[in-house]
Parts: C-alpha cells; sequence; structure tokens
C-alpha cells in the first residue's frame, strides 16, 4: 500500500475513532454546562452501553435495534439515578467533592461490572455483517458507516434539542446562568437531572456502535471517556462544535501517530495533545477564557 | 494573653502528645509483634501515609485536585530501581537524585496546570499519570516492561542492610514519622495557613498578599516530592517494581484515602491510609471485591461526611460546643 | 502637612467585559488619611473600580498611581504588598479557619517565612509565628472579637464576619482599605458599630475607601463622595454639594 493510501487509512480509522470521542465528549459538556462538574461516570455509561447491549442482544436474543433502545434507556435511568441519589444526597456541593464523588461512583458500577460480567471481553457482533467496503482505496467496514451515521443522528438530534425545544433552551439557560434561570421560573434540579440522563444516553450510544469493533469488557469505558473528555478539551471545553471537532482531530492525530510513529504509544498521544492544548491554550480550539468575577 | 487557637486540628500539646505516642507505637511495635505478615501490612501503611500525608498538603490545605501522583510514586520507584541496579549508583544520594528530579517533572506539570481550573488540573494529572505509565510499560530495555524490574538492591547504612520486613520496619516508619513531622510544621506556620487561605477563598488569599500560583505549584512538588521519597522506599523494599502498581487506580487509591481520612487533616491521612491499606488487604482475598467496595465506600464518606471520618466527628463536636456556647449566652441576655 | 496629600488617582480608567463598558473614562483621586466614598445604583462599576485598584483584573485601558507608582495591570499579591487591602461584597472570610486565623493571614505581607524554613520548623519561624499571634490578638481585641478568637469563623454571625473581613485586611498595615459594601445586611445597630469602627479606622490614620448603598452611613463618615452612574462618573464632592447634586438626584430617582 502506498503511503497516500496508508495517510488515508489511519484518516478514516481515526475519523471514525474520533466520533465516538465526539460522543462522549459531548456528553461531557453537557454535565459540565449544567453543573461545573467533571463526571468520572461517563466512563461506566459507555462499558455499560456495550456490555448491556450484550446482555439484550447476544444472550437474551432481542433484536439488535430493540436492544439498542433498551440499552440506552437503561443507561439513561442509571444517570438520572445518580443525580437523583448519591449528586443531590451530598452534604456538601463543592465541585472538587461532587467530583471525587462521580469517582466513587464510577468505581462501584466499575466494580458491579465486574461482578456481573466477569473480566472478560463479551463480543458483540456487527450491526450489519462484516463484508469491506472500499472507499478510495480505504477499507471501511459496515460498522464504520454505523458509527458515523448513529453519531450524525445523535449531532442533528442534539443541535434540534438544545436550540428548538423548550426544554433544551431551558438546559442551555441552566448553564449560562443558574440563578437567573431559576429565577426565571425554571426548575433547575429537573434539567440538572435531565443532563445527567442525557449524558447517560450519549455515552451508552458511544459506548455501542463501537463495540463490535474493540475490545468490550467491564472497564472499556475507562480509556475511552478519559479520551472523549481530552477531546472535549481539546475543542473547547463545554463547546460543543468544540468537542465534534475535538473528537475528530484527536482521532485522526492518535491514529496517524499510532501509525506512522509508533503504535506502542498509541494511548500516550492522546494524553500527550492534552497537555500540550492545557499548557499552551487551555480554553482549547473554540473555547474562550474563563473568568471569574468577584 | 487569652487563649490559644485551640481549634486548628491537633494544635500545639495534643499534637505533641500524637507524635510521641506514634514514636512509641513505631520503636515498641515490633518488640511485641512478631507475624511477618503484618510488618509487610504495616510497611505497605507506612509508604502510603508518606504519599498520602503530601497529598493531603495539596489536597486538603490547597484545595487542589490530583489524580496522577501514582506517577511520581513510580518516578522515585524506577529511577531509584534503575540508577542503583543497572548503573550501580550509591542509593541514598539516587533516593535524592529521584526527588529532585520528580520536583523538576511536577513543577513542569503543574505550573500551567496550577494557574487553570479545577477540573484542568484533574485531567492535566491523570493525563500525566498515563503516559508516565505508557513509558513504564513500553521502554522495557529500561524499565523491564510489564513484567517488572527485578533485583534492586535494598538499603543499607555502613554494615546495617535493611533486608527483611522487621527493619524495613523501623526504615519506612521512620521516614513517615518525619513526613508527619514535617507537614504539621508547615501546616502550623505562615505557609501553611497561606494554603489554607487559598483554599477557603483563593481570591481573598490573593489580596491579602498570598502569591497563588506561586503557592499551589510549591505544594504540588512538594507532595510529589513525597510521593518520590515513598516510591523509592518501595523499591528498595519490594526490591521488584512493576508498571501495573502505579497506574491511575492508584492515584484514585492515594486521594480516596486522603479524602476519607479528612482533608485538611495530617492525622486524618494518616488514619487514612491505614484504614484503607488494611481494607485492601482484606479485599485483596476476594479481589473482585476490592474495585466496588472501594467504590462504594468513597462515595458513601463523600456524600454524608464529605470532610472525612475524623474531621467530620470534629467538626461536629465543634458546632455542639458553639452551640451550646451560644444558648449558654442567650439564656443569659434574656 | 501630609493630610491633603494625594495617595491614590485613577486616570481615565476603562474596563471593557465582553460587550459590556463596565467603567467608562473614569478619573478621581484618594487623598490621604480620608474616607472617600463611591456610592451609585447596582451595576455602576463600584465593585469594578475597587477590583481594577486591586488588580483582580487590568483596565482595558487607562492606569491607577499610587503613592506615585503605577498599580494598574499588576496581581492582587503584589497590590496587596505595595499596602492595599480590601474587603468584599460577598464576604470571602474564610470559613474553614478561625477568627485568629483569618487575621493571621492577614498578616502574611508583613512576615518572611517560606516554605523550607516552615517544614522545618527553624527558630525563626517559631519566633514569628509568636508575633504575629499576638498581633492578630491584638487586633481581634480592637475589633471586640478576641473572645471568639478560637472560634470556626463559619460559625460567627454574619456581622462579626463582616467586621472579620476589616480585621483582617486591616493586619498587614495597609496604607489603604477598600470596603465594598461592608454594612449590607447588617441592621442598624450593627451598622452603627462599623461606622464606628470605620471611623476610629481613620483616626489610626488609614485611608479609606467606602463603597456603600446605606446613605445614611456614607453621607454621614465620608469625607469625599464619588458618584458612579452606568459606568461613569456623574458627580464628585463633599456629601453636602453631592446630595444636593440634580445628576445624583435623578440618577438615583429618575427624571421628575
Amino acid at each position: 500500500m502506498e503511503l497516500h493510501e496508508q495517510i488515508f487509512q489511519y484518516i478514516i480509522s481515526g475519523l471514525t475513532l474520533g466520533t465516538i470521542y465526539a460522543v462522549i465528549a459531548l456528553g461531557f459538556n453537557i454535565i459540565h454546562n449544567a453543573t461545573g462538574i467533571v463526571n468520572f461516570v461517563q466512563a461506566e455509561f459507555v462499558t455499560l452501553g456495550g456490555m448491556l447491549m450484550y446482555s439484550f442482544y447476544s444472550l437474551l436474543k432481542i433484536p439488535l435495534p430493540f436492544s439498542f433502545l433498551l440499552s440506552t434507556a437503561a443507561v439513561t435511568v442509571i444517570g438520572a439515578l445518580i443525580e437523583r441519589g448519591p449528586i443531590r444526597m451530598a452534604k456538601s456541593k463543592a465541585i472538587i467533592i461532587l467530583v471525587f464523588i462521580t469517582i466513587g461512583i464510577s468505581s462501584t458500577l466499575r466494580g458491579t461490572a465486574l461482578l456481573v460480567w466477569g473480566p472478560d471481553n463479551m463480543p458483540i457482533p456487527s450491526f450489519s455483517g462484516e463484508k469491506v467496503i472500499r472507499i478510495f482505496g480505504a477499507a471501511l467496514l459496515p460498522q464504520h458507516l454505523w458509527i458515523f451515521a448513529i453519531t450524525i443522528g445523535v449531532v442533528i438530534f442534539l443541535q434540534y434539542f438544545f436550540h428548538r425545544t423548550l426544554t433544551g433552551k431551558a438546559m442551555r439557560a441552566v448553564s449560562a446562568n443558574r440563578r437567573a434561570a431559576s429565577l426565571a421560573g425554571i426548575n433547575v434540579n429537573r434539567m440538572i437531572l435531565l443532563s445527567f440522563a442525557m449524558s447517560g444516553g450519549l455515552g451508552a450510544v458511544g459506548g455501542m456502535i463501537i463495540a463490535p469493533i474493540s475490545t468490550t469488557s467491564y472497564d472499556t469505558g475507562v480509556m475511552l471517556s478519559l479520551k472523549g473528555f481530552a477531546a472535549a478539551i481539546l475543542g473547547g471545553y463545554g463547546n460543543s462544535t468544540g468537542a465534534i471537532l475535538g473528537g475528530l482531530i484527536l482521532g485522526v492525530l492518535e491514529s496517524l501517530g499510532a501509525g506512522l510513529i509508533s503504535s506502542k504509544f498509541k494511548n500516550a498521544f492522546a494524553f500527550l495533545i492534552l497537555l500540550l492544548v492545557l499548557f499552551l491554550k487551555p480554553s482549547g480550539l473554540l473555547g474562550h477564557g474563563e473568568a471569574e468575577r468577584v | 494573653m487569652g487563649r490559644r487557637s485551640g481549634c486548628s486540628m491537633f494544635f500545639g500539646k495534643k499534637q505533641n502528645l500524637f507524635l510521641i505516642i506514634l514514636a512509641l507505637l513505631i520503636i515498641l511495635i515490633p518488640v511485641f509483634v512478631k507475624n511477618k505478615y503484618y510488618f509487610t501490612v504495616m510497611n505497605v501503611i507506612g509508604l502510603n501515609t508518606i504519599v498520602v500525608v503530601g497529598l493531603n498538603l495539596l489536597i486538603g490545605f490547597a484545595g487542589q485536585i490530583s489524580l496522577g501522583h501514582a506517577a511520581f510514586y513510580g518516578m522515585g520507584a524506577y529511577l531509584s530501581a534503575i540508577l542503583t541496579t543497572t548503573y550501580h549508583f550509591p542509593p541514598w544520594p539516587t533516593m535524592v537524585i529521584a526527588m529532585l528530579a520528580t520536583g523538576v517533572v511536577a513543577y513542569f506539570v503543574g505550573y500551567p496546570s496550577l494557574k487553570l481550573r479545577g477540573h484542568y488540573l484533574v485531567m492535566a494529572t491523570l493525563g500525566f499519570n498515563i503516559i508516565v505509565n505508557i513509558f513504564m510499560v513500553e521502554l522495557d530495555n529500561i524499565t523491564g516492561g510489564p513484567s517488572g524490574f527485578p533485583g534492586i538492591p535494598p538499603l543499607s547504612i555502613g554494615k546495617l542492610t535493611f533486608d527483611n520486613d522487621y527493619k524495613n520496619f523501623y526504615l519506612i516508619w521512620t521516614f513517615a514519622f518525619f513526613s508527619i513531622l514535617v507537614s504539621l510544621n508547615l501546616v502550623n506556620s505562615r505557609v501553611g495557613r497561606a494554603l489554607k487561605a487559598i483554599h477557603g477563598s483563593e481570591v481573598a488569599a490573593n489580596t491579602l498578599g498570598v502569591n497563588t500560583d506561586h503557592y499551589k505549584t510549591k505544594v504540588f512538588v512538594l507532595s510529589a516530592i513525597f510521593a518520590s521519597l515513598s516510591g523509592s522506599l518501595y523499591a528498595h523494599y519490594l526490591t521488584f517494581v512493576s508498571p501495573r502498581s502505579f497506574d491511575f487506580y492508584y492515584s484514585i487509591q492515594v486521594v480516596t484515602m486522603v479524602i476519607v481520612g479528612g482533608m485538611g487533616s495530617i492525622w486524618g491521612a494518616f488514619f487514612g491510609a491505614g484504614l484503607l491499606t488494611v481494607l485492601s488487604e482484606i479485599l485483596h482475598v476476594a479481589e473482585k471485591y476490592n474495585i466496588i467496595v472501594y467504590g462504594t465506600l468513597l462515595t458513601l464518606v463523600l456524600v454524608f461526611l464529605p470532610e472525612g471520618f475524623l474531621v467530620g466527628l470534629y467538626r461536629f463536636y465543634q458546632k455542639r460546643k458553639t452551640k451550646a456556647l451560644i444558648e449558654g449566652e442567650q439564656r443569659l441576655i434574656s | 502637612m501630609n493630610s491633603s496629600e494625594t495617595m491614590l488617582s485613577a486616570n481615565r480608567l476603562r474596563k471593557v467585559f465582553g460587550g459590556v463598558l463596565a467603567v467608562n473614562d473614569v478619573s478621581f483621586d484618594v487623598r490621604r488619611n480620608q474616607i472617600t466614598g463611591i456610592i451609585g445604583p447596582n451595576g455602576a462599576g463600584k465593585t469594578t473600580i475597587l477590583n481594577l485598584i486591586t488588580g483582580i483584573y487590568p483596565p482595558t485601558s487607562g492606569n491607577i498611581i499610587f503613592e506615585e507608582k503605577r498599580i494598574s495591570g499588576f496581581k492582587p499579591f503584589q497590590i496587596a504588598s505595595q499596602g492595599i487591602t480590601r474587603t468584599f461584597q460577598n464576604l470571602q472570610v474564610f470559613q474553614n479557619m478561625t477568627v485568629l486565623e483569618n487575621v493571621m493571614v492577614g498578616l502574611h505581607t508583613q512576615t518572611r517565612s517560606e516554605f523550607c524554613s516552615c517544614l522545618l520548623h527553624l527558630p525563626k519561624v517559631g519566633k514569628e509565628e509568636k508575633i504575629v499571634r499576638e498581633e492578630g490578638y491584638e487586633l481581634l481585641c480592637f475589633f471586640n472579637l478576641e473572645k471568639k478568637a478560637g472560634w470556626l469563623s463559619s460559625n460567627l454571625p454574619y456581622g462579626e464576619q463582616k467586621r472579620l473581613e476589616i480585621a483582617r485586611a486591616l493586619a498587614g498595615r495597609p496604607k489603604m482599605i477598600l470596603l465594598d459594601e461592608p454594612v449590607a445586611g447588617l441592621n442598624t445597630k450593627e451598622t452603627e458599630t462599623i461606622s464606628e469602627l470605620i471611623l476610629k479606622i481613620k483616626e489610626k490614620g488609614f485611608t479609606v475607601i467606602l463603597v456603600e448603598h446605606d446613605m445614611n452611613l456614607v453621607m454621614g463618615i465620608s469625607d469625599k463622595i464619588m458618584v458612579l452612574n452606568y459606568g461613569q462618573k456623574i458627580s464628585e464632592g463633599t456629601p453636602r454639594v453631592v446630595r444636593m447634586d440634580p445628576n445624583v438626584i435623578q440618577a438615583y430617582l429618575g427624571k421628575e
């Protein structure tokens, strides 16, 4: 394979990976925008998406589209329960405490997943077969197309939701100014609940669409979501266009790095990029500086 | 002159008392306890204590989060391991070199991140931890790769070689004692107050003359140095290191110890290290339960006792006392 | 005599936040050992001016000169060591520390011990600690808070926390102290206490800038008042002059 064909291949697989990062980044952004917290449970949303898919589809033989919807629904509910439970009940509302609560919940869920499904990989079949498709010399699996299609669908849905529906606009109001939103009659707690639920759903979708072409076990979500977070920061934390851009760029850079430089350090690339962004331009590509008013 | 401020955690006479008790325990335990396994556990508690006490200065006092301290712990361990085994450097100076090197690296990671908001530091340190861990695994000619690096010489002073659990107990706990002592010194001083002030209100601290960026970075570097010291001791004690001990799960564990023990309390940090190390050992039998128990415990403490066990109880007692005083005053007035 | 000398002068200050012009071409002088009041409707830019003086953010244009040295553009901790401290509109008492400790932090600029000396608890650190503790306690006595020296400051009633914040700002022996709404939320008696305190502070030789909404207080104790509205200075002078200025009346009461 010639070099430019290789590079094209890397870019394509990078874009695929990148869309997953984008979906995960969007999930992080939603909660952060509504609450200011970094939600570490995002990792488990991703994992559970894949694991539940396995249980519903491979074990219980529920047809694919229903399994997909059921898993999404289940994780959405879990997200809501997390907000309703530990987050709402927390005695201290300090951000650092809440962030660590999410770390605690993340560990709890991961530990639960380990007990329920065990440490091994759960194989999930591709949504529509494994026949390789060739586009301009690059090899694509049908699953890659599913990944793109579903992600585009998700992005369109989110755009519509946040800009055309009352609830979505209410959520944006809460992000912009919580007190003003509450004074305007918006039920802030409900919006926060919704943000957790949505992040759950998003994480699950991300986990499910990549599951067939990557490993799915009790801790798959961790690395994926950390990179998703890096993507969010790269694009400008809190910014949805940034999340998508960041995800895609991160995916492509990681893929190119692994392919052209060294695949051993594949995972390090994402974090090296992250550190560079944090040190050089922490507001990311599309973000604006955060000012603190006294 | 009026009473001294007896309400900062364990100040003055009480503190000295605890230190004396600790010193006595360190000297006397090996006389009465003979079970080798207990020594192993206590030594691990000691190593964790050094890391956690330093980390507590960062998290509990300065109010900054780090999820990457396993990397500093690992740097101390690997630098000591590699320099003393492969290159035959003398162990004690190597330990100091490792501490300095780790400090420098911590400076370059910390300084830019600490200028930013909390979650940026979390990610920066986490990312840094992952990168370092990957290097530990992949640079296998130097580090021995995923299977680890064996054959590290134990520490020795003159003819005395610290080559068993019993002798290492004294070694490790002497260092642990001094890290607690030194931390207490720092906390009850101008610098300690400045750190607490940063935690209380960074903007107010700034307007009172505290160079907050500078202080945050310094305490970050200090906590990294503590971790590195502990890592070196670890390497010479176990004579073997592997990357798995230095992944970000360990970083989460030590942060859990700080939080459960009570942020902002040195003795709390010690308690947290002890409690959770023992818990971990107990769970080792059923390793699959390790993660879920840690997670649940962390979550429960954070939700209901965010100040940690010890500090939570102390504050509760304080509030009771204050309430009684206020009610007493009100009765006097009416 | 020094007492009428200009201590601080702000020249053509402008501050823009995003699209908002919070401070628009404001110039003023603050005289040594005087109480200068800044008043104006909400959103007039009063706190922004204080933030500019203390270096919380730099001015978009214009400068601030303090004792013949330019301070605009410097960081808050640097300005603090030049001798300017402040209190905050939204109370920034260190809730996690005791009353005495709060004041001791105020003495940060007067002390020198750094990390290494503190870690090792060198003798000079011990000596400094003793001095800081004693001075802090004395200051609490001046503010009538010494009985609660060991209390966690979050347990203090609101009025006393406000007092504590002033005490803390004074600890570092500043030349000038900025008070941002020191009596907001206080009842008449508490306001009177603060009012007397501010006059006592002036007696001791300090220079005060007072931002307040309580007209009785400001008119009662200020030597000079500046009035802001929508980021601009609309009046300046003694309380009597300002009180009768039609611009000021219009700003507060609206057009007749």
